[in-house]
């Protein structure tokens, strides 16, 4: 950048400038704040759409600042063009050349924005992490795991990556529910028995369909794999789900003495118990 | 109009600060307030003409508690579709409160004056078993009891003279239990089976037969079913100005009774927010009820809505237990400690506390005196907040 441009950029800045910025700024923020308490209020007022609801701040975040970035640049700022022009230019290359990544995050960001791969609240998997998304920013998503732990994913990443969701918006989602059996149950009685004991539990959401199926697999000796697939009422609780199906499942088969712990023991195959 | 604009900007302040504080919000009325209205002392201090003429329960024909336009029109239908020769069998479900017993009761008068034979089985207990199924349905068909298999069952129902058989309290069919598909699968065969005969009727509450449908599919074995809606915002209004007028009053807010047709009168507000619930408008007049310049006029104030804030506060266990309430029609300690594996100590203790906080009452009309039902009053609020988190569907 010439000394003439330099000096054009300095002229055009006073301390009525640099406060009408910070008013601006300071407003954004408000509005952000207001907006995020606004959509948290609504979510107590109406749980069903969490997720709906929870969608829309990162779009109108993104909205709103870069309307108010236009608003700085040619409503309070307003620079001839030959300063646009040059600091465009080198605001450009230093930025590209220092911040390849951060950039290509935050292209990433407003390309999820419009175009969402999964929705704030949605259960997601990227690469081996799979949790609740909590947040969409603009250069990073974050996740919560079941394990209470905070994954943070570039969003660059996201983009080039295949992601699993597991419930694309809906509070309801599919839980699979898998046990390793002894062959010693009969076939007939246990996929019903299994489909009783998961209706039984009060996690499973009942208007979407329940179902059972079975493989027999070897591993130093044949047993039955039920995979038992069921909808759970709200995202947050598909761990619980998956423990209550499987204790029920188990304790109906020993209820109805097709499992006894002679064939079956719990503490001695924890690891096949759920996979 | 100036004025209330400015009262709604200089109130909007002070309730957003309430909201981010925390604090109970003024412009609402706690549900809690609600639960214990009845044994608040303001409800005492009303005079007892005024407590009697807005008894929270039918007052006689006076109330019109059904909507006889719709229920008993689609039951009269049934019964000519059913003389015409059509194997068909109908389900009547609506929420607690809608009046679905009265309805039946009243379908009864018109069957007697028809002189065609009928029967009315009131489901009064958990049915559990094939077996307590069968003996339920046949000592009042006046049918011995001799095996529980399937053929035969059928076959001793088909051997009656055709007549119309009405199941009332089909909640109590309800249980969320590994024997449930079995028990709703042998119900459902002899709906199927004997209703070239006989013309079934059931009558369920609405969670209950929602939850037979989505988890059981007892839906499929009946060819009609109709949702008795709640009560309409005009019904309800009329209901309740009827109440004053038995109460003697004849002036509301200084106009002759019923003859206000300002909507956003009290009266009206009252009707709109009790969302189809007749206890709800009962408890809004008496709540927001003074006496006007002489003692036959009444005046009202505007009714507040109901904060919910105390449902919010309750944990998974409590909401589940209010879901599986609504579905069950009502719940024991045991019931509830069957369904949530749970020891019966903490059954009992969850059903307590919800009893405690006004949200459950002891069955003391029915013929289980230790189990809980959902309270009237609040039934609609609950109902609403259970299906809005997916609790209930």
């Amino acid at each position: 950048m010439d000394n003439k441009v330099f000096d054009q950029l300095l002229e055009l800045f006073s301390y009525e400038m640099f406060f009408s910025i910070l008013t601006v700024i300071f407003t954004v923020m408000i509005v952000l704040w207001t907006l995020k308490w606004g959509i948290h209020t609504l979510v107590n007022y109406k749980p069903k759409y969490r997720i709906q609801l929870a969608q829309t701040y990162p779009v109108l975040r993104i909205i709103i600042w870069t309307s108010s970035i236009i608003f700085i640049i040619t409503g309070i700022i307003n620079p001839p063009q030959t300063v646009v022009y040059a600091s465009l230019g080198s605001l450009g290359l230093a930025v590209g050349l220092a911040s390849q990544d951060a950039i290509k995050n935050i292209v990433a960001g407003v390309i999820m924005a419009f175009s969402p791969r999964f929705k704030v609240g949605d259960m997601v998997g990227v690469k081996e992490h799979y949790g609740e998304v909590i947040s969409l920013d603009l250069n990073t998503t974050r996740l919560r795991t079941f394990e209470d732990n905070i994954v943070v994913v570039p969003n660059s990443n996201i983009l080039s990556m295949p992601i699993t969701n597991a419930n694309n918006g809906e509070l309801n989602e599919l839980v699979v529910v898998e046990l390793h059996l002894p062959t010693t149950i009969p076939i007939k009685k246990l996929k019903s028995v299994a489909l009783a004991a998961a209706k039984c539990s009060h996690y499973v959401y009942l208007k979407k369909p329940i179902t059972a199926t079975l493989k027999t697999r070897f591993e130093e000796s044949f047993y039955y794999k039920l995979v038992v697939k069921a909808y759970v009422i709200d995202v947050r609780m598909e761990l619980a789900m998956q423990t209550d199906v499987t204790e029920r499942i188990i304790e109906a088969l020993q209820d109805k003495h097709l499992m006894t712990d002679t064939t079956f023991d719990v503490t001695e195959y924890p690891e096949k118990l759920v996979s | 109009m100036l004025g209330a604009l400015k009262d709604k900007v200089v109130v909007l302040p002070t309730k957003i600060m309430a909201l981010i504080k925390g604090d109970r919000d003024d412009s609402m009325v706690p549900l809690d307030y609600v639960t214990r209205f009845y044994q608040s002392d303001y409800y005492h201090s009303l005079s007892p003409a005024l407590r009697s003429a807005f008894y929270a329960g039918p007052l006689g024909a006076m109330d019109q508690r059904i909507e006889s336009e719709r229920g008993v029109e689609f039951l009269k239908t049934a019964l000519e579709q059913w003389q015409a020769g059509r194997s068909h069998s109908y389900a009547v479900f609506g929420e607690t409160g809608t009046g679905l017993s009265t309805l039946l009761n009243v379908y009864t008068g018109i069957l007697k004056k028809q002189d065609i034979p009928f029967n009315l089985i009131p489901f009064d207990d958990r049915i559990s078993t094939t077996q307590s199924l069968v003996e339920t349905l046949f000592q009042p068909l006046g049918i011995e009891y001799t095996s529980s298999a399937i053929d035969n069952i059928i076959s001793a129902i088909n051997q009656l003279d055709p007549k119309v058989i009405m199941l009332d309290n089909v909640h109590f069919l309800v249980q969320r239990s590994v024997k449930s598909q079995s028990l709703i699968d042998t119900f459902s065969a002899i709906i199927l089976a004997t209703r070239s005969k006989h013309l079934w009727i059931v009558g369920c509450e609405e969670q209950s037969w929602r939850r037979l449908s989505y988890g059981y599919g007892i839906n499929d074995s009946f060819s009609h079913e109709h949702h008795l809606e709640n009560f309409t915002e005009e019904k309800i209004r009329k209901l309740l100005i009827a109440r004053f007028a038995y109460a003697g009053f004849d002036t509301i807010n200084g106009q002759p009774i019923g003859t206000s047709k300002n909507e956003k009168s009290p009266i009206y507000s009252i009707a709109r927010k009790s969302k189809g619930c007749i206890e709800l408008g009962l408890f809004y007049c008496l709540n927001n009820f003074t006496h006007g310049t002489n003692e036959k006029s009444v005046f009202l104030s505007m009714p507040k809505d109901i904060d919910t804030t105390m449902l919010k506060k309750l944990g998974d266990l409590d909401l589940f237990t209010l879901a599986e309430i609504c579905t069950h029609g009502q719940l024991t300690a045991r019931e509830h400690q069957n369904i949530f594996r749970c020891t019966l100590n903490k059954s009992k203790v969850v059903l307590e506390k919800l009893r405690v906080l006004g949200l459950l009452d002891h069955d003391e009309d029915g013929r289980r005196h230790d189990a809980y039902v959902l309270k009237l009053i609040v039934s609609a609020v609950v109902i609403r907040y259970l299906i809005s988190i997916n609790y209930l569907y």
